[in-house]
């Protein structure tokens, strides 16, 4: 025998993991701290062939894992804790109409309440919950509180209990088992495909797309991998997802360990919503064809490089230049139409080459002797090379915005200037802070011109 | 061993036939446009008097220094793509140290609606040649438009990939390359650019005169059935077009009609 120190927080960890694998049952599971794991196994049960089978397959799993279950499975979560905990065999089956015969042996402490309240029901002969239940429950609850009597209703069915679970549960989902545990990802790629033809096919009948598709692989180890895709539209395509999840299992490749084999793989569509039809036109091309196709390359790209590094320009009411734009994730929703060339003519009237095509999102400093006290620079220097600067234009002034009451202290006046090296590079400089009141202002690069 | 003296098989005649079709790129002609710069004398400089929109095209500055004009020159053919043909232009760039970032009001400045940019952030070369690729394979873009300021997997392979996917879609594809960049790609047409220098005399009374027009030095290093050479060439930003900046000095110009060229500007 080994020992080894009881470390509470690991155990936890440890049982959310197994709350997780379980998931493979029923998406609706709950860990239930410091011991216990809730399914909620309605409609789930007949996948395996019944509640004994199920009952069974959990049994032979968890064993192999070195646990030793025990199981109640009954119509309310309170009878089936204390058929687990209580319950004179390994496996319990309530059936729903026997949930109060079958508990009225049992003793008061598999109703989940107090340690105190059990010691001064034991005291005045209260042991079992057939007792409990047949006293009158006015005095009950004012003797030992309203939580005694809340049980009591919850294990006998009377009063409501939910769970939350876990994770998440998907709107649809379906799953694959395969008899003989799978060694190799192209071998779950095949797979992939048929599941995600009928989940695509439920969705389709249901006249709804989803915007989140998780597949999980389960190893036979009780290790979970979970594999997310998005699509930045309502999709129920199944070529498309295919290949978001093919793309995804291929880009984890070498890096996922693979163990003994998958044994289970299961895919949830998530967030669906009512999809409007996609006409088809006349000569039997789908409309927006590549439209979509476009939203497909998108979710691709979304997908490897991450939603966030897809981004699209949309103007920002600002006259500093770096605070004029931004750079939004593509798949942002609720986004106005907007109007550049108003914006632009708004940000810098008539001149239209006031602007420059590249910027630095965040200006450098550079050393640059320049006319005192507003001509522009006639030499600087930036990373480290020397600039002779022969033609200019400016200054342009731009006066911090007073109205945002920026607390950072170099928000100062900028004298923009366009200027011209002996190379012909054209640069965007600004004076940040005026000879008058600053000791001495500085210089910064700020833009490039074609 | 008597095969050696046999007619060559019909089958390898096909499949010759074949191949040279490919090379011309005559098999997938439908998808193909052809490109004005704006202005029939810098039309004149490309074979067919005009660009193949399903051609690769490297943009080179000549040196460190002239980078911000090399992607000047790439954003002003971008525009020129965005003008002639619908749908939306992909920019990818690495997660660039360097960070020369695109200005969206500055775009707008230069000819460029922000609205039809979508910018890709990327975090390695290969990560970037793959979205390019993608990108490439939509037919519903208008083109791509890859900055690679550092490069180690884009090779010969890498740009034969773009090259013939660009001309399977008919989508174009513009390679924005370091001032260092050798080795031999598969680029249909290779510019290397550099800034002039505004091109009047600078008045003497002023001190420092002011800006002139943006006229890039664009040196053809490569293009099929084009002669390489260097023009001064110059962009309008109200016209979204290119323009010659000055006469070909001295230069030989080039022939009327190009032998290969079915394609053929009239006036």
């Amino acid at each position: 025998m080994k020992t080894f120190e009881y470390d509470p927080a690991e155990d936890q960890a440890d049982l959310d993991k197994l709350t997780l694998w379980t998931i493979r049952y029923s998406p609706w599971v709950a860990a239930d701290p410091p011991d216990g794991i809730i399914i909620d196994i309605s409609g789930c049960a007949h996948l395996l062939g019944g509640e004994e089978l199920l009952s069974k397959d959990i049994h032979i799993r968890l064993s192999r894992f070195g646990f030793n279950a025990r199981i109640g499975i009954a119509d309310t979560i309170g009878a089936a804790w204390a058929m687990s905990r209580f319950g004179n065999a390994r496996t319990k089956i309530i059936k729903y109409d026997k949930t109060e015969t079958a508990l009225e042996r049992l003793p008061i402490a598999a109703l989940r309440i107090e340690q105190k309240t059990i010691k001064r029901l034991t005291r005045v002969g209260l042991k079992t919950i057939g007792i409990l239940n047949h006293k009158p429950r006015a005095p009950l609850a004012a003797r030992y509180g309203k939580g005694l009597v809340d049980r009591l209703d919850q294990v006998m069915g009377r009063k409501p209990e939910s769970l939350s679970p876990i994770a998440e549960p998907p709107d649809y989902r379906t799953h694959q088992k395969f008899v003989e545990p799978i060694l190799t990802l192209e071998q779950i790629t095949l797979s992939l495909d048929q599941l995600t033809i009928s989940m695509a096919d439920m969705l389709e009948c249901a006249g709804l797309g989803a915007r989140q598709f998780i597949l999980c692989l389960y190893r036979v180890d009780g290790n979970v991998k979970w594999i997310k895709v998005r699509t930045s539209t309502l999709s129920n395509e199944a070529s498309h997802i295919i290949r978001l999840l093919t793309e995804k299992l291929a880009a984890l490749g070498e890096s996922y360990d693979i163990g003994f084999g998958i044994e289970q793989i299961i895919l949830g569509a998530y967030h669906t919503e009512i999809m409007s039809h996609h006409q088809i036109g006349l000569g039997g091309k789908k409309e927006n064809g590549s439209a979509r196709e476009f939203q497909a390359l998108i979710d691709r790209y979304g997908n490897r490089l991450g939603f966030n590094n897809v981004g699209k320009f949309l103007p920002r009411e600002s006259h500093i230049p770096e605070r004029s734009e931004q750079l939004i994730s593509i798949s942002e929703k609720g986004v106005k139409p907007h109007n550049w060339k108003n914006f632009l003519d708004n940000l810098q009237g008539g001149s239209h080459l006031g602007r420059p095509i590249l910027l630095l999102p965040i200006p450098e400093p550079i050393t640059a002797i320049a006319e005192v006290p507003d001509g522009p620079p006639v030499h600087f220097e930036w990373r480290r090379l020397k600039y002779r600067i022969i033609r200019a234009e400016g200054p342009e002034r731009l006066a911090p915005e007073w109205w945002h009451l920026m607390p950072e202290a170099d928000e100062l006046t900028r004298d923009y200037f366009r200027v011209e090296d002996t190379e012909g590079g054209r640069f965007w400089l600004f004076r940040q802070g005026l000879y008058e009141y600053e000791k001495t202002p500085t210089w910064f690069m700020h833009g490039f011109f074609a | 061993m008597s095969r050696k003296k046999t007619m060559p098989s019909p089958v390898v005649e096909k499949l010759k036939k074949q191949i040279s079709a490919i090379e011309k790129g005559s098999l997938v002609e439908k998808n193909n446009i052809f490109l004005s710069t704006g202005s029939h004398e810098v039309d004149r400089i490309f074979p067919a008097n005009s660009i193949e929109s399903s051609s690769l095209i490297e943009v080179l500055p000549e040196s460190y220094r002239q980078r911000s004009a090399a992607m000047g020159a790439a954003l002003a053919l971008s525009a020129r793509l965005l003008h002639q043909k619908p749908g939306p232009l992909i920019w990818c760039q690495l997660r660039d140290p360097e960070r020369l970032h695109l200005h969206a009001p500055g775009l707008m400045a230069f000819g460029i609606d922000p609205q039809r940019i979508v910018k890709l952030t990327i975090k390695n070369e290969q990560d970037l040649l793959w979205a390019m690729e993608e990108a490439l394979d939509c037919p519903y873009l208008c083109g791509v438009v890859g900055v690679l300021w550092k490069e180690k997997l884009y090779n010969f392979t890498a740009s034969r990939r773009l090259s013939l996917r660009a001309r399977e879609s008919g989508v174009s594809a513009l390679m924005l390359r370091s001032h260092r960049a050798n080795g031999t790609t598969a680029a249909d047409i290779r510019l290397s650019v550099s800034a002039k220098i505004s091109s009047e005399m600078p008045p003497r009374k002023v001190f420092l005169p002011r800006i002139g027009k943006t006229i890039w030095n664009l040196e053809l290093k490569k293009c099929r059935g084009a002669r390489s050479g260097s023009w001064q060439i110059g962009w309008n930003h109200e016209t979204v077009s290119f323009d010659l900046a000055s006469q070909l000095a001295g230069r030989a110009p080039l022939p009327e009609s190009t032998a290969s060229s079915p394609h053929r500007y009239t006036g």
